[in-house]
């Protein structure tokens, strides 16, 4: 008897397991499957010719424009990984913060920021009009590649200074110094030896930007312009444009497999670890001294400064300045100062494009943000709890909680609104399905901060309290729970900024009458009139400020930061 | 002929080398002895190439070299990290320099495997560094240095890494390839065995000073001062006042009276009136003698493959370390004699 009743209690604590697992099959697994099934039964029946030009052309514009994007990327980041892992500079600090913020901000922020600074009404656009009297705008890059490569450059240089310039600065010195006292000159020094050593490195984090820009969906749909579409966009295009649902699923298919060949890659290179690195807390990093390296510094930070600092700073400012006029309106505009495109949230006028009043928008945001943080907060508690347990299978399991990071935002939308648009689980009509969606996207990072802390807890606490009468309840709520508020506040403002920005999958699923601030973004953004672009430009900022003012919290409170994935 | 006249250096503001003046004539082995943060990696840096002095000048057979950038200097650097490339065979580690050269491929095989045999590591040829141990891998460095056939040789505390086994037999094999090789070369290390076995000649660093070169039987036997006894891991200085009775000299200390013969004198010991002095041996006292005597309360005796290393305590409350012939039990009173050769006299330092 004492045998089955221990085998029992033994079996109840995989019940922790119970809700994610549900969650992770409704949300995750389910979706994927009908995305699955729907392609299949697709390819079964005729294909036309246009279909497969269709694809492949866009097939062939996806590698084409992350190969580029990939490319600019490197040429530009390597001489800053370079200049941050040689050079001891003043604000070292800020320049740091600079170049990870982009990695925080949506997509639809970037987009709308890149459009503020070198849009057909951005800021550079009408100070060279108005200066040249010109009636045309003389840059024309949004809509062209030339948008997608900078916006996706001003988003992944972070990821190589980060990557390459870390591993870059922890590597011993001694085996170049070795090499220029045989013989090597400085160029043969980095050829033959530094970026061998480099390699491993430099490769991972080659694979990981070009997974990021293949699979970009925000920035080219709202900068790249209508001809120009990745898997992703088409994938958007052909099931809520065309409502072709087969094509789309077809597209998706396409879409996963270079997906999961590319982390594939990714996971198998990031694994090796640099083969020498520096002994203790040396410091390969001087100060800039001869003329030379000044110039190369300066340089450098100039370019970082251009490409990260101006878009941003070109996004703040326009949306405070009126420089052209309203839609309907001709002739003289009132240039300067105004607050009106932030006023003109708030009111629901005719020629607005929602049901509802634009700050509305701002409202669903924080609702369906606070949703889903909250629910990927409790989801990811109980994966934690139960990673504690051990064996193969929680090993397992573990691998498997982080398949939502190489699966594709639009993927998702696309599989949700297949599997749940039809009685009787008729879920994709409810807006409670946006704060799933993006807590599912959240967890992996959430999971990834928890569970660290949780196994932080010293076993000796644990049992001491149970010792001094502790029940197990009282021992979670009491002990385990205020031991990792901290990580537990760092995981929910975390998904919450997710959330807020999440764009890609919330294209599929959000209701006309429920928008929320990167769906407004997009809406006014491909509206005609200068009110509308400032709207647009607003909304962005607002965006930019509840983000930023995560980061600070987390920063502020000296939470502890976010585990690599 | 390698000089380094008054080289400077500072490091973040504080002077790390302070006036520098050393000769490294050819075929030559010069050991650096310097403990940690002394400066002694950054001089072979500077000798290197891969860091500018803030003034004074290096220079090989009498010109300056400041302006040769590091790849044409042919100096050879061995560090103590071994900076293997990681990424290349053992062979094509050695071959590096050569290479660089441009070195007809032929005689680069031959010449690594006649480098290789030298360390005694020719069957490793093709086998991957990182799958080698330690002093392999040194090895291996050591090879590479010696393939390219550099003008010099520098080693940066290349056996500190290693255990004492390992070390032994390194230190023996590089001694031979330095005698061998016929090429200058500069030791850097805090370990003295290491330099006595390997140095024709040895320089202190201390503080960013040399503060004395010599053999090492000259500097070991007359240190120049105070500090480089200490350095030098000696112990029992004593303060002492010279007085002369009947024509005799005697150095007067609060436990007693000392007699001292030296070969070559010590200017403190002859023109100082107030002096310091290093008792650096002792035996059991068996004489009649009322001069050169120590009487202690044995504090500890440790057995070492040398003798017993003995703690004593005088009634005046010094404190004195001797290495003696016998054992004795804690506590027990002893009284040793010091010969008057084994005492040093230096000047009293003001701190």
């Amino acid at each position: 008897m004492s045998f089955f009743k221990l085998r029992w209690v033994d079996g109840r604590r995989y019940l922790v397991w119970a809700i994610p697992l549900i969650f992770l099959l409704l949300f995750f697994f389910y979706p994927l499957g009908v995305v699955f099934s729907t392609s299949l039964e697709r390819f079964t029946g005729e294909i036309p010719i246009s279909l497969w030009r269709n694809i492949s052309s866009t097939t062939f514009f996806t590698f084409k424009q992350a190969i580029y994007s990939t490319l600019v990327t490197l040429i530009i980041g390597l001489p800053v990984a370079y200049i941050f892992s040689h050079y001891r500079l003043p604000g070292i600090q800020l320049v740091r913060i600079l170049v990870n913020l982009p990695f925080i901000l949506p997509t639809v922020v970037v987009a709308a920021a890149f459009n503020a600074l070198v849009g057909q009404r951005g800021l550079l656009n009408l100070a060279l009009q108005g200066l040249f009297q010109l009636d045309q705008p003389p840059i024309q890059w949004v809509g062209s590649l030339t948008a997608i490569i900078l916006a996706h450059v001003f988003y992944n240089l972070g990821i190589i200074v980060r990557l390459v310039g870390g591993a870059w600065a922890s590597l011993s010195p001694n085996p170049g110094q070795t090499a220029r006292t045989l013989g090597a000159s400085p160029l043969q020094e980095f050829r033959l030896v530094t970026f061998p050593l480099l390699k491993p490195v430099f490769y991972s984090a080659l694979v990981l930007v070009f997974l990021y820009d293949f699979t970009s969906f925000g920035v080219v749909l709202l900068l790249g312009g209508l001809g120009n579409a990745t898997l992703e966009v088409e994938i958007y295009k052909q099931a809520v444009n065309m409502f072709n649902l087969p094509v789309a699923s077809i597209l998706t298919l396409l879409q996963m497999f270079f997906t999961i060949i590319l982390t594939w890659l990714y996971r198998k290179l990031s694994g090796r670890p640099l083969p020498i690195l520096l002994t203790g807390n040396e410091d390969r990093r001087t100060e800039p001294k001869t003329v030379i390296e000044r110039v190369i510094v300066v340089a450098g930070m100039f370019i970082l400064f251009i490409l990260i600092v101006a878009p941003i700073i070109a996004l703040v400012a326009r949306s405070f300045l009126m420089l052209e006029a309203d839609r309907g309106f001709r002739g003289a505009v009132q240039t300067g100062l105004t607050l009106r495109y932030y006023i003109a949230l708030f009111n629901d006028t005719q020629k607005s494009i929602f049901y509802v009043s634009p700050i509305r928008a701002v409202i669903n945001s924080l609702l369906v943000a606070g949703t889903a943080a909250s629910i990927s907060c409790v989801i990811g508690l109980f994966t934690a709890y139960g990673l504690r347990m051990k064996g193969r299978i929680i090993r397992w399991l573990d691998q498997m909680f982080l398949l939502p990071l190489g699966a594709s935002a639009v993927t998702l939308g696309l599989g949700l609104l297949l599997a749940y648009s039809r009685p009787p689980l008729l879920w994709s009509s409810s807006w409670l399905i946006l704060p799933a969606v993006h807590a599912l996207a959240a967890l992996p990072f959430v999971i990834r901060s928890l569970q660290p802390a949780l196994s932080a807890i010293p076993t000796q606490v644990i049992d001491s309290a149970a010792v001094l009468g502790a029940s197990p309840v009282n021992l979670i709520f009491r002990v385990e729970l205020p031991f990792v508020s901290k990580a537990l506040m760092t995981s929910f403002i975390f998904a919450f900024t997710i959330s807020l920005g999440e764009f890609g999958a919330t294209a599929f699923l959000t209701r006309p009458d429920f928008p929320t601030i990167p769906v407004a973004i997009f809406r006014y953004l491909s509206q005609p009139g200068g009110l509308n672009y400032g709207q647009a430009l607003a909304m962005a900022v607002i965006l930019l400020f509840i983000c930023g003012a995560g980061i600070w919290l987390i920063e502020r409170f000296r939470l502890p930061g976010l585990q690599k994935l | 002929m390698l000089e380094i006249i008054n080289v400077s250096k500072q490091y973040d503001g504080k002077p790390l080398l302070g006036q520098i003046n050393l000769v490294v004539v050819h075929g030559e082995t010069l050991a650096l002895l310097g403990a940690s943060g002394s400066g002694k990696s950054t001089l072979l840096r500077i000798i290197a190439g891969l860091e500018k002095p803030e003034s004074g000048d290096v220079r090989w057979d009498g010109k300056s070299i400041l302006d040769i950038p590091v790849h044409r200097r042919k100096f050879g650097l061995v560090f103590q990290d071994y900076a293997l490339f990681s990424h290349l065979t053992v062979e094509q580690n050695v071959a590096f320099g050569l290479s660089m050269q441009k070195v007809d491929p032929v005689r680069i095989h031959e010449i690594t495997h006649k480098a290789l045999e030298k360390v005694k590591m020719k069957s490793f040829a093709q086998r991957d560094v990182m799958d080698l141990s330690g002093g392999e891998q040194q090895r291996v460095a050591l090879a590479r240095t010696l393939a390219s056939n550099p003008r010099l040789f520098m080693f940066d505390e290349p056996l500190a890494a290693l255990d004492r086994n390992l070390r032994q037999g390194l230190v023996a094999d590089l001694r031979d390839i330095l005698l061998d090789a016929g090429t200058p070369a500069i030791y850097v290390t805090h370990d003295q065995e290491e330099a006595f076995t390997l140095a024709d000649r040895l320089a202190l660093l201390v503080d960013g000073k040399i503060i004395q070169t010599g053999t090492p039987q000259q500097v070991f036997q007359n240190p120049s001062s105070e500090k480089a006894a200490r350095f030098l891991g000696l112990s029992n200085f004593i303060d002492a006042k010279k007085i002369i009775i009947d024509n005799r000299t005697y150095f007067r200390t609060i436990t007693g009276d000392f007699i001292v013969h030296r070969d070559n004198p010590s200017p403190a010991m002859l023109y100082e009136a107030e002096v310091k002095l290093c008792l650096r041996k002792a035996e059991i006292y068996t004489g009649e003698y009322a001069e050169n005597v120590i009487t202690g309360i044995v504090k500890d005796s440790v057995f070492t493959e040398d003798g017993f290393r003995t703690a004593l305590a005088t009634t005046e409350g010094l404190f004195f370390r001797f290495l003696l012939s016998n054992s004795f039990q804690v506590g027990d009173q002893v009284k040793l004699f010091i010969p008057p050769d084994q005492i040093n006299i230096f000047s009293v330092e003001t701190p």
